[in-house]
């Protein structure tokens, strides 16, 4: 299979990242959230197998406070350009040094199945 | 409107915002201002040669690259050079000459934008230095005149130097050079080197993640296992603690060797939310005082440390 093209850092400025809606979570006293990822059902999770071993159907991913502040902010409407401006404001950062704090972990809330990262619209007049 | 250009608003309110926030960047001895919104992007710490490269928050919009010379360079040959270079990747594009202070260059536009390109020989440092400025939206003529107008170069006989950029501003005799710049999101650092001594210092920010309040504690990390003495100052009217200690060699360095010392101040700037630390590390022979290097972290004091 192709490899998809790579996205632009200005695309991934105007894409949108959205929580994915099979994601629970619940607040932690810390400010921080403890998230539940359910995981696919492959063929030994199910029984037998899975009755004879305790295969847990969700992974548990802790949060602290500054990634929950992103994981909230990724609502579907605000661009990752807007999830930097908002970071970057909150903890006085640039907008670069902001930027590379919050798309690298985008990447990782993407990798773990927590966010689905929503690519511009064709017409590139994306804000 | 899309892109940058919405971003800043551009046209004439873009361009009035763009002036009023501008901010000094100061390296080996070049003072330039560019507005607040670029970002250095990479930096250079020969001073033979080297470039800064700032960008705004999609482009790359201004390059400076210095070069040591020998001889006075031909500032029209090199621009000509430029131009026929340009004219190559662009044949559409329009050329105009440019002469703004000392600067001499000329400014391209086509169809991707406007690019001023300018030189200048500076005599006294026999240092040929050249500024490139992209307009990708629309070409601002009076912040580009401010930029080329206002750049500055200090004198050879300069008794100290100034290290203003990444939201640091060092300034230390001119004696300590600039060896090393770690910048990392809410951490940067610049280490300086006078013979066998080392002086860094540190911005630290995103307090709130990491910072419990205790700058004994931090200092205690910084200078390791060594026992180290501990004492209260004050820097730029900010409390500080500063930490004096002596490095043990090993066997017969620690006989014979020449010890090592060093001296740590941090203290945390309530107004730029972050924290400072100044580290040294010298021979006791020749003791380097780290309230002595000036670090400006807020427009309330000088920066210069004195003990109550």
């Amino acid at each position: 299979m192709k490899p998809a093209p790579a996205i632009s850092a200005m695309d991934l400025l105007n894409a949108v990242p959205l929580r994915s809606r099979t994601v629970r979570g619940e607040r932690r006293p810390d400010g921080g959230w403890l998230l539940r990822v359910p995981l696919r059902r492959r063929w030994y999770t199910r029984p037998p197998l899975a009755w004879l071993m305790p295969i847990s159907r969700e992974r548990a991913i802790s949060l602290d406070r500054l990634g929950s502040e992103v994981w909230q902010a990724c609502d579907g409407r605000r661009t990752v350009e807007e999830i930097v401006d908002l970071f970057a404001a909150a903890h006085d950062l640039t907008f670069h040094e902001a930027r590379l704090s919050v798309t690298e972990f985008l990447r990782l809330l993407v990798l773990r199945g927590l966010v689905v990262v929503a690519g511009p619209p064709k017409t590139g007049a994306a804000r | 409107m899309t892109g940058i250009g919405a971003a800043w608003g551009m046209g004439a309110m873009g361009e009035s915002r763009a002036m009023e926030d501008l901010q000094t960047i100061e390296w080996f001895g070049m003072r330039l201002w560019v507005p607040a919104e670029w970002e250095m992007a990479s930096h250079s710490v020969r001073s033979e040669r080297g470039r800064l490269v700032f960008v705004d928050r999609r482009r790359e919009r201004l390059q400076l690259s210095w070069a040591d010379v020998r001889s006075a360079p031909d500032l029209a040959q090199a621009m000509d050079d430029y131009r026929r270079r340009d004219a190559q990747r662009q044949p559409d594009c329009t050329f105009r000459n440019l002469r703004v202070g000392r600067w001499t260059g000329f400014r391209s536009a086509g169809a991707g934008g406007a690019l001023t390109r300018a030189g200048l020989y500076d005599k006294p440092r026999r240092l040929w230095i050249e500024m490139a400025i992209a307009w990708p939206d629309q070409h601002q003529a009076e912040l580009e005149r401010t930029i080329l107008q206002r750049f500055e170069l200090d004198g050879p006989a300069a008794a100290t130097s100034r290290w203003q950029a990444l939201r640091l501003d060092v300034e230390l005799p001119r004696v300590w050079t600039i060896e090393d710049v770690d910048a990392r999101p809410a951490d940067v650092s610049m280490r300086f080197a006078c013979g066998r001594d080392r002086t860094i210092v540190r911005r630290s920010g995103m307090l709130e993640a990491w910072f419990d309040g205790n700058l004994e504690s931090v200092i205690r990390r910084s200078v390791g296992a060594v026992a180290a003495t501990l004492r209260h100052v004050t820097v730029s009217s900010h409390p500080a603690v500063r930490s004096d200690s002596r490095e043990r060699g090993r066997g017969l360095v620690e006989l014979f060797g020449r010890p090592r010392s060093r001296a740590s101040l941090a203290w945390v700037c309530p107004a730029a939310r972050a924290l400072y630390q100044v580290a040294c590390r010298f021979s006791a022979r020749r003791p380097v005082d780290p309230e002595a290097i000036i670090v400006r972290c807020c427009p309330e004091g000088p920066g210069k440390g004195e003990t109550p």
